[in-house]
C-alpha cells in the first residue's frame, strides 16, 4: 500500500493493491479521517490478476504523484504486468506502463524510483522474486546467471531522450540470477559518499545484496565486505538514522516467533556442520532466522547487528517495518507488521503433512488440500510498536500504545500524517480482513512536517537529505519514499522535536549536492524547502569530518608473516549438547624482552597442529620468529595461554605454556604443559621433569610468589573434561622450590578442588596487605576470590555473580587505590538476555544413564525455566524423551521440569545470573560493587582486556566476539574492540572510542614495549593473522 | 485402512470359530496373524521415522523374543541361546497350560513396542489382541499363562538388548564434514546429517566383529583421469539415469524403500514415508509364508532368521561405510558434471559405499532361501500400499540382485558398490545359515 497527496490537497491520500484482479483501490482523504473511493473515477484499479507492491512518484517530473504497482504475472495462470498510472492532475489516471517501458510482467515483489546516476529524474530498480525457493542448494557462482521472470532490473530514466526507461542492469553490476528471492527493498546513501546504495533482502537461501553505487553507472556488490550476517528468511526492511549519529541503518524482518510455546513448534536452525554444507559450502554468508537491526558503524564501513540487544529479534512472521518518530519524542521508534493466514512451518503442522502423504498420497491429488489447509495452524498476530531510546535500544510498546490486542494478519504499511495534526498515523493492508488505520493519539510535541520542493524531473526531491541540530542532538532523514515492505511513504519528511522551540539549524542536500543551511528554525509544523533556493556543492566531509580515530592500525608495517590457524574441531560433534565450543580460545600472547636488548619480544599460542612461536622484536621494530626447533615439538598441542616469569631466579623470563583445547581426553600426552628455560641470551630449551604431569583439558595460568620465599609460584587453571562439559574440575597452584621445580601445593595452603570450569586468573593485592591474591572465574562461576594470608588462602566469591566469565583485568578503574576488577562476560546479544529475566542455567547429568553426560541449558521467563534448545535438539542425545511426548505441541511451552518428568533429579545445577561484562568496583574491604559496562560493550562476549593510558586518563579497550555457537544461537560478530572509562561523577562507564577494524574474535590484546619508549598493542583475533595497532598521537 | 484390514481378519477368525462351535478355539495359530502382528510393528516404524537400520534392530529383538517363546513349546525348534554367543540362556519357564502362539504374538508385540516409542505404540493391537481372546474362547488361567510367558521372554530379551551398545551409541562422536574431496557431505534436499556414524560399535548377533567382512577399497576418488574407474562409475550412474526406461524407473521405485522422502515446499520441508529396507524385505517374509502355507512355528522362524541376517547385513555395511566415507554419484556429478542433475531416487542421509539395501537384500534372501528352498518363485506385493505395482520374482537371490539394479538405477549408487555389497550380504547370509541351528526336525 502507499500514502501520498496525489490531488495536491495538503492531506496524504491512500492506495491498496490487492491479490484479485483489477481489486486495488485508491482512497481520496477528505480531512479528519473521513476517505471516498475514487478507483473507479480515477481509473486506478488495475488490471494485473495479482498486486504486490505500490509506490507513488512523480514519473514524469509534473508535480503530480504518480502510481507505480507491481503484480506477479506470467506464472501460476497470472496475467498482468507493473502497471503505471500517471496522474493526469485532475482527479484520473491514465495507465501507461508500455509508454515508458516499464510494463514488465514477472514476478514483481515491489519497485523504487530513485535517481541513481544524479541527471535529476527517476530511475527505476524493480525487485523481483524466484519461481520457487531452491529445495536444492543452489551455489552461488550461479548469480550471474539471467533469468527473464525472477531477475531484478535497473532502469535508467531515458523518457527526456528516448521517451522509455532502458533497462541497463546487467551493465550496471545487478545480480539478474533465480537465487534472488528478493522480498525487501532498500534504496539510500549509507555511505554518505552522494550515490544512492541499494539494499535488497533476499529470502531463503541466498543472503541479502549490498549494492554500492560507483558513482559511474555501475554498483558492485560488496555485502560480504560490510555485513556479518543476515536474516535468513529476509522479509521487509527499512532503513533510517534511529541512533542519531548521522548514519543510515537497516533493520530486516524474518519470522523468529516471540511466544515461548510458538517458538518451540517452530524448526530451528540446522546443526552447524549442516549449515556449512548447505551455506558456507556454496558460497553463502551467515544467515540467522530473526529480524537483524543492522547498526551502520560509520559511513557503512561496517555494520554491527545488535537485534538482540535491541529488543527488535522476534516479532513473528514479519513482513513491513518502518522507522518514524511516533512519540514525537526526537528518537526514531519502530513500527512493525506481522502475521501469516496459516503457520506452515509448524513442526506438529509438518508432521501431520507427512502422515497425511503417507496414508492418502496427498502428492497424487489435491482431494485433500483444503484438509491440508484446514490443519495449518493459525499465525495471526498484532502489529508491533517499539519506542526507541535514540541510542541502542528499543522497548516493546505495542501495549501501551494500544495494538497488542489486535488479532490478524498485517502486511504491507505505511505511516503519513493523515490528519495533519503533527504526529504520524499508520495505514495497514490487511489480508482476509478491511484495512487498518491506526490514528495517532500521542500528546502534542514539537515537530516538522517537511516538504522538499525539487526543480526539473525531481519535483518531491527524492533523494535529497536532511540533518536537523537541536542542542547536542542531530536527527538526520534522507527522502525516500518506497520503504517497507511492498509499500510507500507519504513524500513529507516527520521530523520530532519534542519540547524543542527553535531547530538550532537544518541543513538540506539535494540529489545535485546543492546544499541550503538554514538557522534558528522556529519548530512550527508544515514547512517547505526549495531546491531553487540552495546552491553550492556539498562536502561531505567538510561539513561532517570522520572521528580522529584513537588508534592507528600499523599491521602492515609491521608485516609479520604469521596467522593463526584453528584446527578444524567441531566439539558438538562429541558433546551434542555443549552450549558453545571450547576449542577456539587461542591464540593468546606473553610479552617479555627476553633478550634483554631493551625491546620487548613476544610468544604467540598455537593451536592444534599449529607450533607456538616466540617473536623476537628487532630494533627497528619488525618480529622475526626463533627457536622454531624447540617450540615445534609441541606442535600437537592446542597452546591457550602462556606467561613469561623467571622460574629458576636467574634473571631471565622463562616461558610456561599451558595446553589445552576441548578436543583430546584427560591423560592424553599433547595435553601436557611446557616450560621453557631461558638461557639469557634469549634462547629456550624445554625442561623435563620440573611441572608436575597435568594432562588435561586446562586454560590459564597466572604467576606470584605467593607465599614470600623469593621465586615465582604459578596457579593453573582447568577449564572442562573434554566429553563431560560442565563438571566442575580441580585446578592446582604450584609452588616453586626456587630452582623452577614445581610441585602441588597442599589443600592446606589452598583448597582448589572441583572449583569449577575456570577460564580465566589473575594475581593481584586486593586488600593492600601485600600479599597477592588469586582471582579466578569461568563459565558458570562466580568471581572466586582467594584471599592470601602470609600464604594460606582462604576463598571468597562475589555474591550474585555468576556467568559466563571469560576473562579478567584487575586495576583501579576510579582511581580510589583499591584495585578493582574488569570481567568479560557473554553480553546481552543474545537469546538469552532478550525477554528473559532470570538466571540462564545448566543442568548436568547423564540423563539417560547411557554414560555420557548431557547438559541442559535453560533460560527463565517470569520464574519458569524453559531449555533453549527444541525438542528435536534434545532428543538427539535423548531419545528417551521421544517415549513420552509424540507432539511438539505436547512440550512447547512447557518447563525444562515437565519435559523432563521424572528424569529430572539428582542433576548438577549451574547458573549465570549476571551475563554482562562488568566491572566490580573494590571498596578496599573486600566488598564489591558491581558496574555494568556500557550496552555497545554487550554486543558480544568479551575475551580481553587491555588498559589505555593517555596523560593520566586511564580508560580501558574491551573486546571479543565468538563464532563457535550453534547457527540457532547465531554466532556473535558485533562487537568491535571499544574503549571505555569509568566517569567518577555518574559511577558508569562510558564509551569514549572504538576500534574499527579488529572485528574478528579478538582473545588477547598486549602491549609491546618497542624502541624510543613506545609502545605497541598486539591484538590477537582466532583464525587470523596479529593485528598491531598504535595509540594516535 | 489397517482397521479395515484387521476387521476383516477378525470376520474370517470368527467364522472359523463359528465353524467349531462355541468351544474354545486356537484362533492364534495363524500365520497370517503373526504376519500382521509384524505389519504392525513395520507401521509403528514408518510412522515414526525410524531409520532403516535402526528398524533392522526393532525388528531383530521382537522376532527373537517371539522365536524363543516358539522354541519353547515347538521341539521342532531350538533356542538361539549359546548359538547367539552372547544370548543367555532363557530361564526356566512354566510351560503348563500355555497357549504359544498367543505367547509368540505378544512377545513380539511387548518387545517391539519397547524398543519403539512412543510409549505405548502398540497398545491398540494389543486391545485388538485381547478381544480375539474373548472371541476364541480361551480360558483366565490360559491366558495367564501365556501372558505370563510372553512377559518372561520379553523380558529377557529386552535386558540382553540393551548390553549391544545401542544406547551409548546415541551420543557418540559426530560425522565430520571437511573440505576433502571424494568424502562424503550431506546431500539434498533435505542435507540431512550422517546417519549412524557409530553403527559398528553395535553388538552382531553372529558375525564375530563388525569388520569380519571387510569389503575391497572402493575405487579411489578421481574427476581428472576420466578413463580412471571412480570417473567411469560416476559416469555410469548418470548416463543410466538420463535415459531410463519404464521398467527401470518401475524397477528403482520398487526398492526405494526411503523411509522418509524429503520434500521441501516453500518454508515446509516435510516428509513422505515408505516402508524401511528391513521393513520391506519383512513384508516379503510374510508373502512367502504365506505362499508356501507353512505353520505358525515356521513362519516365526523365518522372520526371526531373516531378521537377524539384515540386523548383521546392517552392522556389516556400517562398518564400511563409515570406514571408507565415500561420496555419493550426486555430488560428484552436480559439482563436476552438471549442478542441475538429481537422481531418480532420493540420496538417503550417510555415505556411498557399500549400499545398505544391496547387502540386507542378498543377507535377508540367503536366509530366505534356506527357510523356504532356492528358486521359491513368489510375487512381491508389499509396495502396492504406496502405489507401486507388483513385482514377480523366480527366486529371492533373484530379488536381490535386481535390488542392487535399482539403487544404481535409482542414481544413488555406483553400480560397483551395489555388487560388492550383494557378495557381502551373501556372505552375512551364508554366516547366519551356518552358524545357526533353528529348526533341527
Amino acid at each position: 500500500m502507499a500514502t501520498g497527496d496525489v490531488n495536491n490537497d495538503g492531506l496524504p491520500d491512500i492506495y491498496f493493491t490487492a491479490n484479485n484482479t483489477s481489486g486495488n483501490k485508491l482512497y481520496l482523504n477528505k480531512g479528519n479521517f473521513q476517505f471516498e473511493d475514487v478507483t473507479a473515477k480515477a481509473g486506478v484499479a488495475g488490471k494485473s490478476d495479482w498486486c504486490t507492491g505500490v509506490t507513488m512518484a512523480d514519473v514524469n517530473g509534473d508535480g503530480w504523484l504518480d502510481i507505480y504497482t507491481s503484480a506477479i504475472s506470467s506464472k501460476y495462470n497470472l496475467k498482468g504486468h507493473n502497471e503505471l498510472f500517471i496522474n493526469n492532475g485532475n482527479g484520473t489516471f491514465t495507465e501507461s506502463a508500455a509508454k515508458y517501458g516499464l510494463a514488465f510482467s514477472g514476478l514483481t515483489t515491489q519497485s523504487a524510483f530513485f535517481d541513481f546516476d544524479r541527471d535529476g529524474d527517476l530511475d527505476c530498480y524493480i525487485l523481483n522474486q524466484s519461481h520457487h525457493p531452491h529445495a536444492n542448494i543452489v551455489d552461488t557462482s550461479n548469480r550471474r546467471k539471467y533469468d527473464p521472470m525472477s531477475g531484478d532490473i535497473l532502469l535508467r530514466n531515458d523518457v527526456a531522450a528516448t521517451g522509455k526507461f532502458t533497462d541497463i542492469s546487467k551493465a550496471a553490476g545487478i545480480y539478474q540470477s533465480n537465487l534472488g528471492y528478493g522480498l525487501g527493498l532498500a534504496i539510500a546513501d549509507f555511505n554518505n559518499d552522494g550515490w544512492d546504495d541499494i539494499y535488497i533482502g533476499n529470502d531463503f537461501h541466498e543472503n541479502d545484496y549490498y549494492y554500492i553505487n560507483n558513482g559511474n553507472g555501475t554498483f558492485s556488490e560488496s555485502g560480504a565486505q560490510h555485513f556479518k550476517h543476515y536474516s535468513r528468511f529476509s522479509m521487509g526492511n527499512d532503513v533510517a538514522d534511529y541512533n542519531n549519529d548521522g548514519q543510515l541503518d537497516i533493520i530486516t524482518l524474518d519470522m523468529l516467533p516471540p511466544d515461548e510455546k510458538i517458538l518451540k513448534t517452530y524448526g530451528s536452525d540446522e546443526n552447524p556442520d549442516i549449515y556449512k554444507v548447505k551455506l558456507e559450502m556454496h558460497g553463502y554468508q551467515k544467515q540467522y532466522s530473526k529480524n537483524c537491526l543492522q547498526r551502520n558503524n560509520g559511513n557503512g564501513s561496517s555494520f554491527s547487528e545488535t537485534a538482540l540487544i535491541s529488543g527488535v529479534s522476534a516479532t513473528d512472521w514479519s513482513w513491513a517495518p518502518l522507522f518514524a518518530d511516533f512519540d514525537n519524542d526526537g528518537n526514531k521508534d519502530l513500527f512493525i507488521s506481522s502475521g501469516i493466514v496459516k503457520r506452515p512451518v509448524d513442526l506438529d503442522y509438518i508432521r501431520f503433512v507427512s502422515d497425511l502423504d503417507m496414508r492418502k498420497g496427498r502428492q497424487q491429488t489435491d482431494k485433500y488440500d483444503d484438509m491440508t489447509i484446514e490443519n495449518m495452524p493459525d499465525g495471526s498476530s498484532h502489529p508491533f510498536f517499539f519506542k526507541g531510546d535514540g541510542k541502542l535500544k528499543f522497548e516493546d510498546v505495542s501495549k501501551a500504545w494500544g495494538t497488542a490486542k489486535m488479532k490478524g494478519y498485517f502486511n504491507g504499511a505505511a505511516y503519513a500524517d493523515l490528519d495533519n495534526d503533527g504526529n504520524l498515523d499508520v495505514v495497514i493492508n490487511c489480508i482476509d480482513a478491511p484495512a487498518v488505520v491506526l490514528k495517532n493519539n500521542a500528546p502534542a510535541k514539537t515537530m516538522v512536517n517537511l516538504s522538499l520542493k525539487g526543480e526539473g524531473m525531481n519535483k518531491f526531491g527524492v533523494g535529497a537529505k536532511v540533518w536537523m541540530f537541536t542542542g547536542k542532538t542531530m536527527q538526520y532523514q534522507q527522502m525516500m519514499p518506497t520503504r517497507g515492505f511492498q509499500s510507500s511513504v507519504d513524500m513529507r519528511l516527520h521530523f520530532g522535536l519534542d519540547s524543542v522551540k527553535y531547530i538550532d539549524s537544518i541543513l538540506v542536500v539535494w540529489p545535485n549536492q546543492k546544499y541550503q543551511l538554514l538557522k534558528n528554525v522556529p519548530a512550527k509544523g508544515d514547512m517547505q524547502l526549495k531546491e531553487m533556493e540552495s546552491g553550492g556543492v556539498f562536502n561531505y566531509n567538510e561539513w561532517f569530518p570522520p572521528a580522529k580515530q584513537s588508534f592507528e592500525n600499523i599491521t602492515g608495517q609491521i608485516a609479520l608473516n604469521w596467522a593463526h590457524r584453528e584446527n578444524e574441531f567441531l566439539d558438538y560433534n562429541k558433546q551434542y549438547l555443549i552450549p558453545h565450543q571450547q576449542s577456539t580460545r587461542g591464540p593468546k600472547i606473553a610479552v617479555a624482552d627476553v633478550n634483554k636488548d631493551g625491546l620487548d619480544d613476544f610468544y604467540v599460542c598455537g593451536a592444534a597442529g599449529q607450533p607456538g612461536q616466540l617473536m623476537i622484536q628487532s630494533a627497528g621494530g619488525q618480529f622475526a620468529s626463533v627457536d622454531t626447533a624447540i617450540f615445534g615439538k609441541a606442535k600437537d598441542s592446542e597452546e591457550v595461554d602462556a606467561v613469561f616469569f623467571d622460574a629458576n631466579n636467574d634473571g631471565n623470563p622463562d616461558l610456561y605454556v599451558v595446553s589445552g583445547g576441548n578436543e583430546y581426553y584427560d591423560g592424553t600426552p599433547v595435553l601436557a604443559d611446557n616450560l621453557y628455560m631461558n638461557d639469557g641470551k634469549g634462547h629456550f630449551k624445554r625442561t623435563e621433569n620440573q611441572i608436575p604431569s597435568l594432562l588435561k583439558n586446562k586454560s590459564t595460568v597466572s604467576v606470584s610468589d605467593i607465599d614470600h620465599d623469593g621465586d615465582t609460584d604459578l596457579f593453573v587453571g582447568c577449564l572442562a573434561d573434554a566429553r563431560k562439559y560442565g563438571i566442575p574440575q580441580t585446578s592446582w597452584l604450584l609452588l616453586n622450590d626456587g630452582k623452577g621445580t614445581f610441585t602441588q601445593a597442599a589443600s592446606s595452603v589452598i583448597k582448589l578442588d572441583s572449583i569449577g570450569m575456570i577460564t580465566t586468573s589473575t594475581f593481584t593485592d586486593l586488600n593492600k596487605d601485600g600479599w597477592d591474591d588469586l582471582v579466578v572465574t569461568g563459565e558458570w562461576m562466580p568471581l572466586k576470590i582467594f584471599f592470601n594470608n602470609k600464604g594460606v588462602f582462604t576463598e571468597n566469591n562475589i555474591s550474585q555473580s555468576t556467568g559466563l566469565w571469560q576473562t579478567l583485568l584487575p586495576a583501579d578503574v576510579n582511581g580510589d587505590g583499591n584495585t578493582d576488577l574488569l570481567a568479560g562476560n557473554w553480553g546481552h546479544n543474545n537469546k538469552f538476555f532478550t525477554g528473559k529475566n532470570g538466571p540462564l542455567k545448566l543442568y548436568v547429568k547423564d540423563f539417560d544413564g547411557n554414560g555420557s553426560v548431557e547438559q541442559i541449558m535453560c533460560y527463565t521467563i517470569d520464574g519458569k525455566e524453559y531449555t533453549f534448545l527444541a525438542k528435536d535438539e534434545l532428543e538427539r542425545p535423548l531419545p528417551v524423551l521421544k517415549k513420552s511426548y509424540l507432539n511438539y505441541s505436547d512440550v512447547a511451552g512447557k518447563t525444562v521440569q515437565y519435559m523432563f518428568y521424572n528424569l529430572f533429579k539428582d542433576y548438577l545445577e549451574l547458573k549465570a545470573e549476571n551475563l554482562a561484562t562488568t566491572c566490580y568496583i573494590n571498596d578496599g574491604k573486600g566488598n564489591f560493587t558491581k558496574t555494568v559496562l556500557p550496552d555497545e560493550i554487550q554486543l558480544a562476549p568479551v575475551f580481553a582486556f587491555a588498559p589505555v593510558q593517555k596523560g593520566d586518563k586511564v580508560s580501558f579497550i574491551a573486546a571479543g566476539n565468538f563464532y563457535g555457537v550453534i547457527p540457532y544461537e547465531g554466532r556473535y560478530d558485533a562487537l568491535l574492540p571499544g574503549v571505555v572509562s569509568y566517569n567518577k561523577s555518574t559511577g558508569k562507564f562510558e564509551v569514549v572510542g572504538q576500534i574499527s577494524f579488529a572485528g574478528e574474535e579478538v582473545r588477547d590484546m598486549r602491549w609491546i614495549g618497542a624502541s624510543g619508549g613506545k609502545r605497541v598493542l598486539a591484538i590477537a583475533q582466532n583464525n587470523n593473522p596479529l593485528l598491531f595497532v598504535k595509540q594516535a598521537e | 485402512m489397517k482397521r479395515v484390514l484387521f476387521f476383516l481378519l477378525l470376520v474370517v477368525l470368527l467364522s472359523a470359530c463359528k465353524e467349531e462351535g462355541t468351544k474354545y478355539s486356537n484362533v492364534f495359530d495363524s500365520p497370517v496373524l503373526y504376519a500382521k502382528t509384524v505389519k504392525e510393528l513395520n507401521n509403528v516404524v514408518m510412522q515414526n521415522n525410524f531409520p532403516p537400520i535402526i528398524a533392522s534392530r526393532n525388528y531383530v529383538y521382537a522376532s527373537i523374543a517371539a522365536y524363543e517363546v516358539v522354541a519353547l513349546g515347538d521341539d521342532r525348534f531350538q533356542s538361539l541361546a549359546g548359538q547367539i554367543k552372547h544370548l543367555p540362556k532363557i530361564p526356566q519357564q512354566d510351560l503348563n497350560n500355555v497357549n504359544f502362539q498367543y505367547a509368540a504374538i505378544l512377545a513380539f508385540c511387548k518387545t517391539g513396542e519397547a524398543v519403539t516409542f512412543p510409549e505405548g505404540s502398540m497398545t491398540a493391537y494389543r486391545a485388538m489382541l485381547d478381544s480375539l481372546v474373548k472371541i476364541s474362547g480361551m480360558n483366565a488361567a490360559m491366558k495367564e499363562a501365556s501372558i505370563q510367558l510372553a512377559d518372561s521372554v520379553a523380558n529377557h530379551i529386552l535386558r540382553w538388548s540393551r548390553k549391544d551398545n545401542y544406547a551409548e551409541t546415541r551420543t557418540g562422536e559426530r560425522y565430520n564434514i571437511t573440505k576433502e574431496e571424494g568424502r562424503w557431505i550431506p546431500t539434498p534436499p533435505a542435507y540431512a546429517q550422517a546417519l549412524e556414524p557409530n553403527w559398528r560399535d553395535i553388538r552382531p548377533m553372529v558375525m564375530d566383529s563388525a569388520d569380519q567382512f571387510t569389503p575391497p577399497r572402493p575405487p579411489v576418488f578421481n574427476m581428472t583421469d576420466k578413463q580412471s574407474k571412480f570417473y567411469q562409475e560416476v559416469l555410469a550412474v548418470k548416463s543410466a539415469g538420463d535415459s531410463l526406461t519404464d521398467e527401470q524407473k518401475h524397477i528403482a521405485e520398487f526398492w526405494d524403500d526411503l523411509g522418509n522422502r524429503t520434500i521441501v515446499e516453500g518454508h515446509v520441508m516435510f516428509t513422505a514415508k515408505k516402508f524401511s529396507p528391513p521393513g520391506h524385505w519383512m513384508n516379503i517374509v510374510g508373502i512367502a509364508a504365506e505362499k508356501a502355507k507353512v505353520d505358525f512355528s515356521t513362519t516365526v522362524y523365518a522372520y526371526a532368521k531373516t531378521a537377524i541376517a539384515m540386523f548383521d547385513g546392517f552392522i556389516q555395511c556400517w562398518d564400511e561405510k563409515y570406514r571408507s566415507n565415500l561420496v555419493r554419484p550426486e555430488t560428484v556429478i552436480n559439482k563436476y558434471i552438471d549442478p542441475d542433475w538429481r537422481p531418480y531416487l532420493q540420496t538417503p542421509p550417510f555415505p556411498e559405499y557399500t549400499c545398505g539395501h544391496s547387502t540386507v537384500s542378498a543377507s535377508a534372501a540367503e536366509a530366505l532361501t534356506d527357510v523356504f528352498g532356492d528358486n521359491f518363485a513368489y510375487t512381491d506385493s508389499s509396495e502396492l500400499e504406496f502405489g507401486i505395482k507388483n513385482r514377480s520374482f523366480t527366486s529371492f537371490r533373484q530379488a536381490a540382485v535386481e535390488n542392487n539394479w535399482a539403487r544404481f538405477y535409482g542414481g544413488i549408487h555406483f553400480h560397483h558398490s551395489c555388487l560388492i555389497s550383494t557378495d557381502h550380504g551373501k556372505m552375512v547370509g551364508e554366516l547366519v545359515n551356518q552358524r545357526l541351528k533353528m529348526k533341527i526336525k
